[in-house]
């Protein structure tokens, strides 16, 4: 059984490349996606059945911090920050595991990043599967 | 049509939209799925079907809302009663499905309701299988009742059972359990639960129920409560932000969204109180709105019930159970195995209180914690549980946990006592990683060990300790995921952190004000390490020479950066380019061709906000003009609205960027100098090294290929009668290779520079002062010495000594242990101890005085010994005769990188320590004076009136007769060298020059060798004696400095 992922992106384009680039790997599916934290949380209360949360920071109306600080109270699913600025060192990256962030994954370039799947395809992959595995 | 009600209306259409392709996807997936995956499918039909309902009868779509609730009554059966999904049924939703999909859109479309008639076929066909699903079920259950009757006694146990599985699920579905909480009296007349819809208790129900528009009121539905205590916190959050930034923006549409919500739900009182609001607010009515929300908000204990403010009563349920728990483990630690009836006990009021608020990693580490089989076990659950908690108070206010426990302090306080053995721990593990002896056990023991350190800095309030401690476990957490070692460099500076800290706490305790510089070094570190690692210049640089916006500022990928880098040194053109896409795909879809033609390339992106809508400032880089590239962009987005190039950057160059690191602030931040610069410094000489070395390659090449006989052949053949003009073509191809001879020579020499460079470089990083173990040591002696009952002092001297990490951290680890031997017994250990520290050539000298009364027992000693000899070293122990104990520990210096002068001495080179050097001198052979002794003349060097002082000859003792003694018109030049009072003249033939070299051990016969303490390489491919400055000072400590 794939394991179901939610993504948690304001960038309509980016949930369109993280979405599409998910379809290459047969053990992971796109079960929900979610424009904000608020969003996020709203899905999950209503029984969205999830085992991954790859989750941007910087977004409209609840971003991905506060969403992390509350969705990791009610749900085991794993969660993956994909955002621009979770660079190494950065302090968002220190901040997102503070709150408890399963894995942190740095877009390439910048928050709408077209080159995901080139650039940071493999380290993506190689988390998620690490998440799941542990 | 109103804002809001206009949004509310798309807000249907894309929860319908989502539902409907729940459903269906649920439906097809039941046509063909195996029997355990059913259940899970049907409770998500059912879901599916409970929103579109829901949603419907919030707008008031009675027929939709009939309809979807017949729907659910079906479903309902099939979940709770047991009929069996039959391919009836199968059909029948599927159509249902069909149906309400053509009911959502035209709803949405129209903004009202459907006609009845359309669908009053499926709505009987519903009915009808309700029904006879219903009836069937009434005869089994007639039959079961009877046959039951017989054994009352057992049902009732079976009853039971079921009942007590009901209880203790951790996560209720909220659609399921529809309770009643009390305080809903307080805003519903009719407290009683939604009567929900059973067709097995009463058939004819569903016949009486189309359509239903006065049923219960949502406000009794759990589910609907949570979403409107969600949007009572997000209302608030906006008047909040509102306030700060004293804009009036979005606030009377969050307040009427949240008006029409409670109108929907019949929230009577929360309808009063916002209707009492000012219709069109100002300002200045912020604060009453805010006060009348939150006052509500806490005051209403139904609502919340369902959101994080359910918390502060949540404390006060377990703060019992925690206690116990606290206490087991205390004694658990102390060697008394906790009751675990008790254990239970606590657990289980743990688990139902945390399961009660859906808290499921609270509940899961209860139970981890009544799995645990020992004291370690139990400690390291306890700490989960701690730390699980401590994620639930993050959620709420400080004022709301007043009257509770505070596990977030718990945890804290936990970790600050027992932070010395923690960073102990991670030192081992650290050590474990530098080896690549891990498994996977250690990348988890080494995040927790992390975090426990993160947590003791929190209850010291050092913010950036804290806050290092989590880049830290990022950087290892991202290399472990990768399934990569940590490089160096990471190592690196986790050591640092790891001994920073020790002297951190130290002085925490000491009551003094903690350095702490070096952590903000290490924070630096950590920031870049991403990018060294990459192997590109750090962003900040990037950002100083473009002068990018703040808004760009710590958002650069390596690659970005990389990239950005590339583009300046094509002299491309950069500018922001604000791009309105998100909502227009194909105008994104424009842009992204845009940038993979490769006309413009984006090199980041960043996003802004306007209100909720997310809008995106683009770093382009291109070759084309301010000019061109408006144009270009005006293809795209004729009318300007979309895409607007916000402003064309101006690059300053490398040099013009280093000189403004330190620009004020409003430009991008000044990075200051740090270690971390060190790193990027060897990054930059390693870089000059390869470009050198490839350009002397290339040199070579063209010489090697150049063919020297043929060019002479030509010549003379050109020649043959002309001597003259031949031999001037000669002399000019001999002068063309004689200056490419010449610049050869003068790269590889710029090579030599580098590389001396970087070897200084690299030993920097390696070094630490001696101070780092010699201050926790001092304190630990005086906590140790109060813990028994007794006050002991440690002094030490050399804490400016520059020695390497690992040296430091084997130090450590073997006077630490032999220290606290020392001190545990309080009538006959020692009160006053000296340690001192001091560098000698190639090895490390200390020594640790003590005035105890017996001596160290031998088996501490003993394992000194054996550690110390594992580095090489040496330990001696022996008694002072004014009482107490002398233990002496010389450790060898594997590598020394020192500044040397490099000499020449009877055709051997030797390279003297800079750091002994007193003088150089080429004094009047008059100066040199003949002393008789009883080893014979020996010869003196007079330096001023008052001094004198002994000549060595480097390889024989004294010299017997100085070369300029031989011929007074040689002036014999002299190194003078100093060690603390001693002094001493060697004559040298000749000062080949100042350089670092990198001084190896002596190794097999070459141990033999009187007054070297080592080897070096120098760059110009000799090997040079490293002369000991100790071994000619010391020998003559009997006999020089005579002062006249």
């Amino acid at each position: 059984m794939p394991h179901n992922v939610m993504i948690v992106d304001d960038a309509a384009m980016m949930r369109l490349y993280i979405a599409s680039f998910i379809k290459t790997l047969p053990d992971f599916k796109v079960v929900a996606q979610a424009a904000n934290g608020q969003e996020a949380l709203d899905k999950l209360a209503n029984g969205a059945e999830v085992d991954l949360i790859l989750l941007d920071i910087e977004m409209p109306v609840m971003d991905g911090l506060e969403f992390l600080r509350h969705a990791k109270l009610k749900t085991q699913a794993k969660v993956c920050m994909l955002s621009s600025v979770v660079v190494s060192g950065s302090p968002h990256a220190a901040k997102a595991r503070e709150l408890g962030a399963d894995a942190v994954v740095a877009k390439p370039s910048g928050t709408v990043s077209h080159d995901l799947q080139e650039k940071t395809g493999d380290e993506l992959t190689k988390t998620m599967r690490a998440l799941m595995a542990a | 049509m109103s804002d809001e009600m206009d949004e509310i209306w798309v807000l249907y259409a894309d929860d319908g939209a989502q539902a409907m392709d729940a459903m269906e996807t649920a439906l097809l997936s039941l046509q063909d799925c195996p029997p355990e995956d059913a259940p899970a499918l049907v409770a998500a039909l059912f879901r599916a079907v409970h929103t579109f309902k829901g949603n419907s009868r919030v707008l008031g779509l009675e027929t939709v809302e009939s309809r979807a609730h017949l729907a659910e009554d079906l479903i309902g059966l099939v979940r709770d009663q047991g009929v069996t999904l039959d391919d009836e049924i199968l059909a029948l939703l599927l159509e249902t499905s069909d149906r309400f999909r053509e009911m959502l859109d035209e709803t949405a479309r129209n903004r009202a309701d459907v006609d009845p008639a359309s669908t009053e076929g499926l709505l009987e066909r519903l009915k009808d299988k309700i029904a006879r699903c219903s009836q069937a079920l009434g005869e089994k259950d007639n039959a079961e009742a009877s046959a039951s009757e017989t054994d009352a006694d057992e049902q009732a146990v079976t009853l039971d059972e079921e009942d007590e599985l009901q209880v203790s699920s951790p996560v209720p579905d909220p659609s399921d359990a529809v309770e009643t909480h009390p305080a809903t009296a307080e805003i519903s007349e009719t407290p009683s639960s939604e009567p929900k819809l059973s067709v097995a208790e009463n058939p004819s129900s569903a016949d009486n129920r189309e359509p239903q528009v006065s049923g219960p009121k949502l406000s009794e539905d759990a589910a609907y409560l949570a979403i409107f205590n969600d949007m009572v916190q997000e209302a608030l959050a906006k008047l909040r932000t509102a306030e700060q930034a004293r804009s009036i923006d979005g606030v009377g549409k969050a307040l009427a969204r949240l008006d029409h919500a409670a109108r929907q739900l019949g929230l009577e009182l929360w309808r009063d109180v916002l209707s009492a609001l000012p219709a069109e607010p100002q300002i200045g009515d912020l604060d009453e709105i805010i006060e009348a929300i939150a006052g509500l908000a806490s005051s209403c204990s139904d609502i919340a019930a369902v959101g994080p403010e359910m918390a502060p009563d949540f404390f006060q349920q377990i703060s019992e159970a925690l206690a116990t728990v606290s206490r087991l483990g205390l004694e658990y630690t102390l060697g008394t195995t906790p009751d675990r009836a008790t254990l239970e006990e606590a657990a289980s009021t743990l688990h139902k209180v945390s399961g009660q608020q859906g808290y499921v990693r609270v509940a899961s580490a209860v139970r981890s914690l009544t799995a645990a089989e020992d004291a370690v076990a139990f400690r390291h659950t306890e700490l989960r549980l701690y730390e699980e908690l401590a994620s639930v108070e993050a959620t709420v206010s400080d004022e709301s946990l007043s009257d509770s426990i505070s596990p977030r302090k718990l945890l804290q306080k936990w970790s600050a006592d027992h932070v010395l053995d923690t960073l102990d721990d991670l030192d081992q593990t650290l050590e474990k990683l530098r080896a690549g002896k891990t498994e996977k056990a250690d990348h988890r023991k080494l995040e927790q060990l992390i975090r426990l350190v993160h947590y003791a800095c929190g209850h010291f309030r050092l913010e950036i300790a804290s806050d290092l401690a989590m880049s830290i476990l990022d950087l290892f957490s991202r290399t472990h995921m990768r399934g990569e070692r940590p490089d160096a460099i990471l190592l690196q500076i986790a050591r640092g952190f790891t001994d920073t800290l020790v002297l951190v706490f130290d002085a925490v305790r000491e009551g003094e004000e903690p350095n702490t510089e070096r952590l903000e070094e290490l924070f630096r570190e950590a920031a870049d390490a991403g990018f060294i690692g990459a192997g590109t210049v750090s962003a900040s640089a990037i950002e100083r020479r473009l002068g990018l916006p703040a808004e760009f500022h710590k958002v650069l990928s390596p690659e970005s950066t990389r990239a950005a880098s590339i583009a300046l040194d094509q002299g491309m053109n950069f500018y922001i380019l604000r791009a309105d896409i998100n909502s227009d795909d194909v105008l994104a879809g424009r842009l992204f061709d845009l940038i993979g033609s490769g006309k413009v390339q984006a090199l980041t992106n960043v996003t802004v906000f306007e209100g909720d809508k997310t809008i995106f400032d683009f770093l382009l880089a291109s070759a084309l003009d301010e000019v061109e590239l408006t144009e270009t962009i005006a293809v795209l987005d004729p009318e300007g609205r979309h895409l607007v190039l916000l402003k064309r950057l101006a690059p300053v160059s490398q040099i013009q960027s280093e000189g403004s690191r330190d620009a004020p602030e409003g430009g991008p931040a000044p990075d200051p100098q740090s270690s971390m610069e060190v790193s990027k410094d060897i990054l930059e000489q390693l870089g000059e090294v390869a470009a050198g070395q490839a350009m002397l390659q290339n040199m070579l090449g063209d010489l090697s290929n150049s063919d020297l006989s043929e060019t002479l052949d030509t010549i003379l053949r050109q020649n043959p009668d002309d001597m003259r003009a031949a031999r001037q073509a000669l002399r000019a191809v001999g002068d063309q290779l004689t200056e490419q001879l010449r610049e050869i020579t003068q790269l590889g020499t710029q090579i030599l520079g580098h590389l001396s460079e970087l070897q200084q470089l690299t030993a920097n990083l390696r070094t630490r002062a001696a101070a780092t173990i010699l201050r926790p040591l001092a304190a630990m002696v005086s906590t140790q010495a109060r813990n028994n009952g007794f006050e002991a002092v440690l002094t030490t001297t050399g804490s400016e000594e520059a020695l390497d990490v690992t040296m430091l951290h084997c130090l450590r680890n073997t006077l630490q242990p032999f220290l606290q031997q020392r001190l545990a017994q309080p009538v006959q250990a020692p009160r006053r101890l000296h340690m001192a520290i001091r560098k000698q050539d190639d090895q490390v000298s200390i020594i640790l005085d003590d005035d105890g009364a017996i001596p160290p027992a031998p088996e501490m000693v003993a394992r000194m010994e054996a550690e110390i000899l594992q580095q090489g070293g040496s330990v001696r122990m022996i008694r002072r005769p004014e009482g107490g104990f002398r233990l002496h520990l010389f450790v060898p210096i594997n590598l020394v990188v020192l500044e040397g002068m490099v000499v020449e001495a009877r055709q051997t080179k030797y390279v003297v320590p800079v750091s002994a050097i007193r003088s150089i001198l080429q004094p009047d052979p008059a100066a040199l004076v003949s002393v008789s002794g009883p080893d014979g003349t020996g010869w003196w060097l007079r330096l001023n009136k008052e001094e004198l002082i002994p000549v060595q000859e480097i390889s024989a003792g004294r010299a017997p007769s100085p070369a300029c003694q031989c011929n007074p018109d040689l002036k014999q030049i002299y190194v003078i060298l100093s060690l603390e009072e001693n002094c001493v003249a060697l004559p040298v033939d000749e000062l080949l020059g100042q350089q670092l070299v990198l001084s190896r051990p002596l190794r097999g016969v070459m141990t033999g060798l009187r007054r070297v303490s080592g080897v070096a390489l120098l760059s110009r491919g000799d090997v040079a004696m490293v002369l000991s400055p100790d071994s000619f000072c010391v020998s003559n400590t009997g006999a020089n400095l005579m002062r006249h």
